[in-house]
C-alpha cells in the first residue's frame, strides 16, 4: 500500500504466515513463504508487539508520544513510513 | 548397562518402499515422523521417531560410506526429529561449560578444535553438534561422535600421523582424527558461540553481532537445514533459534586468510575473550 493511503484512522494488524522470536528485546520475523528474515529495532520491535491486537494508527502515534517522549508531529509522520514500509514488505495489514 | 538405547541401529531390508523418485540423494518424507533417505551406491537409511534407524546397504557398500551417512546425515535427521537443534559446528569444554564455533567450510573449525584439544581443552562434539534447548535452562549441548574430520593438510601442520588414521571416504583426503582422553563425556551448558570467518585484512577482530545476524548464522548452520520446513519445524526452529540466541554469546570472529600459521593467536584471542 503506498504511503497516501495509509491514514490515521486506518487499523493496522499483523499478517498471516509470519513467526517471530526476540532477542534482547530486537525481534526477528521469518516469512514463511518467502524465507525472508526481517531484523527490528527496540522500537519497531515494541510497535510490534502492541499491534497482536489490530490497532489503531492514531492510536500508535499516541502510545509513541507517550512512550518515547517524542513529538506528536515526528510521531506522525514517522509511523507512517514505517508502516508504509512494513506494508511492503507483507508484514502488516491494513484495513 | 542394562538401559535401553536411546536410539536403535538396525540392518534390515527397505525393498518394499516404493520411490518414485530414483536420484541418487534424495530425504523422501514419508510422514511426519519417518524419512528415508537413498543414498545411491551405499544404502537406504530409514529414520523413525527420532528413535529408530534401519539400514538397508547396496551391494558393495563400503564400510566407511555406511558410517559417513549414518554418522552424519541419519543423526542429523533423527536429531531434527526429536525437534533438538542440530548445528554444523563443534564444541570444545570450557570450564564447567562449552564453546561451540560455526563457519562455512573452510573456515578453519576443525583445524581449530584440533589445536585446542592439544591445548587441553576437551572435545565434546565436531561437525554435528546436538543442542538441547529447554524451558528454565541455559543451552547445552551433548556429547556426540570422538572424533575430529581434519583435511590432511592441516593434520600435517598439526603434526598428526594421518597414516594412523581412518580415511573418512575413500577419494577424498579428509581423516578422522580419534579422540581418547581429549573426549569431553558430559553435556554442558553453552557459554559462547563464535562464527569463524575470513578477510583480505591483515588483523583478527572479534566482532558483535545484530539479533538479525545472529539468527541467519543459526539458520545458516543448521545442520543439514533443508529437513526444518520438510518436517514442518520452521516455527520451533526459530524459537529454537532465538532461546539459544538470547541466552549464548554469539560473535563473529574475522581472520586473514589462509592464517593457518597464526592459529595460536587466534586461540589466545579466544581466550581472552572468553574470559
Amino acid at each position: 500500500m503506498a504511503l497516501n493511503e495509509i491514514s490515521l484512522d486506518s487499523l493496522i494488524s499483523h499478517s498471516q504466515g509470519h513467526v517471530s522470536t526476540e532477542i534482547d528485546g530486537e525481534a526477528v520475523l521469518l516469512s514463511i513463504d518467502q524465507g525472508n528474515y526481517y531484523g527490528m529495532n527496540k522500537v519497531l520491535t515494541a510497535i510490534w508487539g502492541w499491534i497482536e491486537k489490530p490497532m489503531k494508527v492514531s492510536d500508535i502515534c499516541a502510545k509513541l508520544t507517550s512512550t518515547y517522549q517524542v513529538s506528536r508531529e515526528m510521531a506522525e509522520a514517522d509511523i507512517l513510513k514505517i508502516l508504509a514500509e512494513l506494508s511492503r514488505e507483507g508484514l502488516i495489514e491494513v484495513r | 548397562m542394562g538401559n535401553v538405547a536411546d536410539i536403535q541401529i538396525r540392518f534390515a531390508s527397505l525393498e518394499h518402499i516404493p520411490l518414485d523418485d530414483e536420484r541418487p540423494w534424495q530425504h523422501h518424507i514419508l510422514s511426519r515422523n519417518q524419512v528415508l533417505l537413498n543414498v545411491k551406491e551405499v544404502a537406504k537409511f530409514l529414520v523413525s521417531d527420532g528413535q529408530e534407524i534401519l539400514v538397508d546397504p547396496y551391494p558393495q557398500a563400503e564400510e566407511s560410506a555406511l558410517r559417513l551417512y549414518l554418522l552424519g546425515s541419519s543423526m542429523g535427521c533423527i536429531l531434527h526429529q526429536r525437534k533438538l537443534l542440530p548445528l554444523h559446528a563443534n564444541a570444545l569444554q570450557f570450564g564447567d561449560e562449552c564453546v561451540a564455533f560455526m563457519g562455512q567450510s573452510g573456515a578453519g573449525k576443525s583445524t581449530l578444535a584440533a589445536a585446542m584439544k592439544n591445548r587441553g581443552y576437551k572435545v565434546l562434539a565436531d561437525d554435528v553438534c546436538a543442542v538441547n534447548i529447554a524451558a528454565g535452562s541455559k543451552p547445552h549441548i551433548y556429547p556426540g561422535v570422538p572424533q575430529i574430520k581434519l583435511w590432511k593438510d592441516a593434520a600435517d601442520y598439526l603434526a598428526e600421523d594421518v597414516s594412523r588414521m581412518r580415511r573418512i571416504q575413500r577419494d577424498e583426503e579428509k581423516f578422522a582424527l580419534p579422540i581418547d582422553d581429549g573426549y569431553c563425556r558430559q553435556t554442558c551448558p553453552i557459554k559462547s558461540i563464535y562464527i569463524l570467518d575470513y578477510h583480505d585484512e591483515k588483523e583478527l577482530k572479534i566482532e558483535e553481532m545484530s539479533a538479525l545476524e545472529k539468527i541467519g548464522a543459526i539458520k545458516n548452520n543448521t545442520y543439514r537445514k533443508g529437513m526444518v520446513a520438510k518436517l514442518g519445524n520452521v516455527e520451533s526452529h526459530l524459537q529454537m533459534s532465538g532461546a539459544l540466541a538470547d541466552a549464548a554469546r554469539m560473535r563473529r570472529v574475522v581472520r586473514p586468510r589462509n592464517s593457518l600459521s597464526r592459529i595460536n593467536e587466534l586461540m589466545d584471542a579466544i581466550e581472552d575473550d572468553l574470559r
